[in-house]
């Protein structure tokens, strides 16, 4: 249990499917501990992962943080608490910022120096007014406009060009939530994007280093980064989840939505052809007589195939047209609810041309009996407490993230080094 | 039928690995397995016949068969009459049955032809088949006459777009473009004999190819790199000569090659920019023959076009010589790719140079690239949940309504 001198951190996630909190505590070796979670339906307040009725959504959070407090056993005040949100959907995206200085020491050496204000210049990046900047992430470093590195300090040089990788978000979405966690009596949540939560609690440091895709399969939204050598080289959101499966297929073999959720949770596609049967018996009634449909377990299949391989060639295509796919040299890492679809590791596989695995988050304890469903549902929840604590970490005012609330944004960033230091933890 | 000893698949679950299973699918398929029998360099292959209908599988001598029926509950073996989604059905209801017979093979060459039932509707399950028991799997499929009914070849065109993605390989094979080397007067029995041979050979070329491992080596891999490269126009040329022919059975074995319909002529040859060229011969094959064969066929190919060699011995081929080639013609690279289209496409036209004087394509080619139908926005769609939030659009599509009929894919709703 935790003393009162420790960290605790309080992560929310507003989902297509479900409105989470988890309140968490990480050790200095990166390994954290759960000491309460809660979790209820969306119902409709977050829409393809962003939030569209706040009043909604506020009553749902409201209830969620009662229950995960409860959990705790003991009463803080919230406004001492450091929250950290997901954040997800397609009103996120990303670009790349440039920033050059200029080397005037007598030996040439590159210093950290150099590297935080090459950052910094390249932060400076003109964005449109309904925008927000959220994250900002080292990709790589140019030495004399020609010779590229992950890590120039030290190397010999007279201009030294940062190019990072930008996520802002839409103002008036941030806001919203903002204005949630005021009612309940937050001071400032810090966001973050749900695919580099997941990147932070799945991928090894292997992955992280060899050109690696995190794809989160969520209900409503699927995004991804794209990690190389320890830096964020594409990251974005395609408006598809698992959501749409289920509603395609409530369509196409008419069928209740709820029902082909049902299906697609339960695995219930594997679990016939294991018994080897060839159709699934529904029954239906008509005119007060019960008759049984037999839908091919075939149909079901195909439908499923066709949004899946859809939604990975669009991935495909994402990465294509940034000129990014000769650096998914490793492999794809799966996270979220779509991931537990039995044939979605093979389809991607099938698409992408390299090997893929589900991601589970590594080296969490504590309550993990309140996580109802497989663990990889859970990856990006739990991977934006290991994320928030290596920002609490690197932060120049150690805990006090909390203080920047003034200029939240601005100082967020400038408490936020680059993602290669971050990562390891 | 079904009372083939050989139909029950304990037998065929022994089959070593190593062994490629050629699947006869529909009709036509079926046809090109009979003809298959009487080819002695395919005595290695296990034949697999699928059709709906039992008269038409009651003469067949393949090694197991698969009477699948198109109603639930019936068990009529009547046939699908061209129906799709029966046919489809009709396979969808034997996939238990249909994996226990593909199980423990390491190769798997479907042949059939499009436009019908049984095969249009069944080559997909046969694919996800593949894809789950882990069987590289090679798709020969025909495309009907150009003077067959719009909707037989609306059913093809509609089938291979969707299997392309899904299988490993597939190649297409105008029926226009075999029956174009034959003269008119060809009586019709014949020529449809002579098309079930010259798929036969086909089948059994590819094959081959595959299972040259122990000389020069090709394999699945080989195969699969050079069809995944780029997106390509291919065509296959198999050749056979014995040692009764003549005193230089390679050179006459190549000769035929190049004669072979679906290679597309020598012609389509010299503007290959790959080709896998294999050479099977009995005990018998001499060195001299095997380099000799080889190079005669690399100067057919212009100069820097990647060569992929296989020499095979085997003892059916004693006394005789094969030789198969598949070439590639890749699109150029300044064309994007789309996803979906990664080998073949139903060729529309058979290959004739064309009148304004640019390249011929070759047999296999995605010509039908250019005659794409422009489709009038007049489809209603169903979002279901998504109806009334507000519609997300993902580079200029309405991803909320489903693939399938953005596709316009008929999916069975069952009975």
């Amino acid at each position: 249990m935790a003393s009162s001198g420790q960290t605790i951190i309080t992560g929310i996630e507003f989902g297509t499917d479900k409105i989470c909190v988890i309140h968490a505590m990480p050790d200095q070796n990166g390994n954290i501990e759960v000491l309460s979670f809660a979790s209820l339906p969306s119902k409709n307040s977050v829409v393809k992962g962003t939030v569209i009725d706040q009043n909604a959504a506020l009553g749902i959070l409201k209830s969620v943080l009662e229950e995960s407090e409860k959990g705790l056993g003991w009463k803080f005040s919230r406004a001492d608490q450091q929250v950290y949100f997901l954040i997800n959907g397609m009103h996120v995206s990303s670009r790349f910022g440039e920033g050059t200085v200029l080397n005037c020491n007598a030996d040439r050496k590159i210093t950290e120096a150099h590297v935080r204000k090459a950052v910094d210049n390249a932060k400076n990046l003109a964005i449109s007014t309904d925008m927000e900047n959220i994250q900002v992430y080292d990709s790589s470093f140019l030495i004399d406009g020609t010779k590229r590195t992950f890590n120039p300090i030290g190397m010999i040089g007279e201009k030294l060009t940062a190019i990072i990788h930008i996520i802002f978000a839409e103002k008036k979405r941030i806001d919203m939530v903002q204005a949630i966690l005021r009612e309940l009596g937050f001071e400032y949540g810090y966001p973050i994007f749900t695919p580099l939560a997941d990147a932070y609690g799945v991928l090894t440091q292997d992955e992280r280093s060899q050109g690696t895709l995190l794809f989160d399969c969520g209900a409503g939204v699927c995004s991804y980064v794209l990690l190389y050598k320890e830096g964020v080289l594409l990251s974005g959101a395609i408006p598809v989840g698992t959501n749409n499966i289920a509603n395609d297929l409530s369509i196409a073999l008419e069928l209740p939505y709820e029902f082909c959720q049902k299906f697609l949770r339960e695995s219930t596609l594997k679990r016939l052809r294991d018994e080897g049967k060839n159709y699934l018996e529904y029954k239906v009634s008509s005119g007060g007589v019960d008759k049984i449909r037999r839908i091919p377990l075939d149909s079901f299949e195909r439908v499923m195939d066709l949004r899946q391989r859809e939604t990975f060639s669009l991935l495909r295509q994402e990465l294509e047209r940034a000129k990014m796919l000769r650096y998914l040299r490793n492999s794809i890492v799966m996270t979220g609810g779509g991931s537990l679809i039995d044939s979605a590791p093979a389809i991607m596989m099938n698409v992408m041309g390299v090997p893929v695995r589900c991601g589970e988050t590594m080296n969490v304890t504590g309550a993990l009996s309140s996580f109802r469903n497989p663990m990889p549902c859970y990856a990006a929840i739990l991977g934006l407490v290991k994320h928030a604590a290596a920002l609490e970490e690197d932060s120049p005012s150690g805990g006090g993230l909390r203080r920047t609330v003034v200029h939240a944004t601005d100082q967020f960033l400038d408490g936020l080094k680059s993602l290669g230091k971050a990562f390891k933890l | 039928m079904m009372d083939n000893p050989a139909s029950t698949s304990p037998g065929l679950a022994r089959v070593p690995v190593g062994k490629a299973l050629a699947v006869g699918l529909g009709g036509c398929g079926v046809r090109i397995l009979e003809s298959l029998r009487n080819n002695p360099r395919a005595k290695w292959l296990v034949t697999l016949a699928v059709d709906t209908d039992g008269g038409f599988l009651a003469g067949t001598h393949a090694d197991a068969v698969i009477n699948a029926s198109a109603d639930w509950n019936s068990k009529s073996s009547a046939g699908c009459g061209g129906d799709v989604i029966r046919g489809e059905r009709a396979i969808s209801h034997e996939r238990a049955n249909l994996k226990e017979h593909i199980r423990g093979f390491s190769l798997m060459i479907v042949a059939g032809g499009l436009g019908g039932g049984t095969a249009t509707g069944g080559v997909r399950t046969l694919a996800s088949i593949a894809r789950e028991e882990g069987i590289p799997a090679i798709f020969l499929l025909t495309t009907p006459f150009s003077f067959e009914a719009h909707s037989r070849r609306k059913n093809a065109d509609d089938c291979l777009q969707e299997i392309i993605p899904v299988a490993d390989v597939v190649l297409t094979m105008p029926n226009d473009l075999l029956f174009s080397t034959l003269p008119p007067d060809t009586p019709a029995e014949a020529a449809f004999a002579a098309s079930a041979r010259e798929m036969a050979n086909t089948v059994a070329g590819i094959a081959a190819i595959l299972r040259c491992r122990d000389l020069l080596g090709t394999n699945f891999a080989t195969f699969m790199r050079a069809f995944h490269k780029r997106k390509a126009s291919c065509g296959v040329g198999v050749g056979f000569a014995e040692s009764s022919d003549g005193l230089d059975r390679c050179a006459l074995a190549l000769t035929r090659m190049l004669d072979s319909p679906f290679l597309g002529g020598k012609e389509a040859m010299k503007r290959a920019d790959a080709a896998i060229v294999t050479l099977t011969g009995g005990p018998d094959l001499e060195l001299g023959e095997l380099k000799r064969s080889l190079e005669l066929a690399a100067g057919v190919m212009p100069k820097g076009a990647e060569i992929l060699s296989g020499a095979n011995i085997c003892d059916e081929a004693a006394d005789s010589v094969q030789m198969t080639a598949v070439i590639f013609q890749y699109a150029p690279e300044s064309r994007p790719e789309p996803l979906a289209a990664r080998t073949s496409r139903p060729a529309a036209e058979p290959a004739v140079p064309s009148s304004s004087g640019e390249e011929p394509p070759l047999p296999f080619s995605a010509a039908s690239d250019n005659a794409e139908e422009v489709e009038l926005g007049l489809q209603s769609y169903d979002k279901g949940i998504f109806e009334k939030l507000p519609s997300v659009r993902f580079r200029e599509e309405d991803l909320d309504i489903p693939t399938y009929q953005r596709k316009n894919i008929h999916i069975d709703k069952g009975s």
